[in-house]
């Protein structure tokens, strides 16, 4: 099962890497009526995702933190 | 030099080279300058994060059980607390 997560875990992060890779590095450079355009979202998708993913894991983990001290210095 | 001290220090380079770009002190041409270049930071963390996925990931695909270490270990452990015992130690 270990095997499974690892592939699972290679994959996205493969697909990941290219996939916004291509994105933000040679989309720019394309012309707006050339079909490979299609594949991917407008420009503004490629900061907006990341950015709130960061925010919303920063948050995540601030808060499981604070969580955790409270119960700790609730005892 | 430590090692904290080198990866500040790369860190710091880096940053005011970006920066330094930014504010258009380099000849970059128009895309590059308005599209490309602000987004490099945000990239480099995005691929540091799928970095981090691939190795994780690759290290758990490759990664060899060995049954026979697992057994002798086990075996092991049984004639440790069988010694114990003997010995009067208390064990589980």
């Amino acid at each position: 099962n270990d095997k499974a997560v690892g592939a699972a875990l290679l994959g996205i992060g493969s697909f990941v890497f290219a996939y916004y890779s291509i994105w933000t590095l040679v989309i720019p450079f394309v012309d707006e009526d050339h079909p490979a355009r299609s594949l991917f979202p407008p420009q503004w998708y490629a900061i907006a995702v990341p950015v709130f993913l960061l925010a919303a894991g920063i948050t995540a983990l601030f808060g499981f933190l604070s969580l955790v001290m409270l119960k700790s210095s609730k005892k | 030099m430590t090692r904290a001290h080198r990866i500040a220090t790369t860190f710091t380079i880096a940053a005011v080279t970006w920066l330094l770009g930014l504010f258009g002190l380099f000849p970059l041409s128009e895309t590059i300058q308005s599209q490309i270049w602000p987004v490099l930071p945000l990239f480099f963390i995005v691929a540091l994060g799928s970095y981090a996925f691939i190795n994780v990931g690759y290290n758990l695909l490759v990664f060899r059980e060995c049954p026979e270490a697992f057994h002798e270990l086990m075996q092991e452990i049984q004639e440790a607390k069988h010694d114990l015992r003997a010995k009067g130690v208390d064990v589980a």
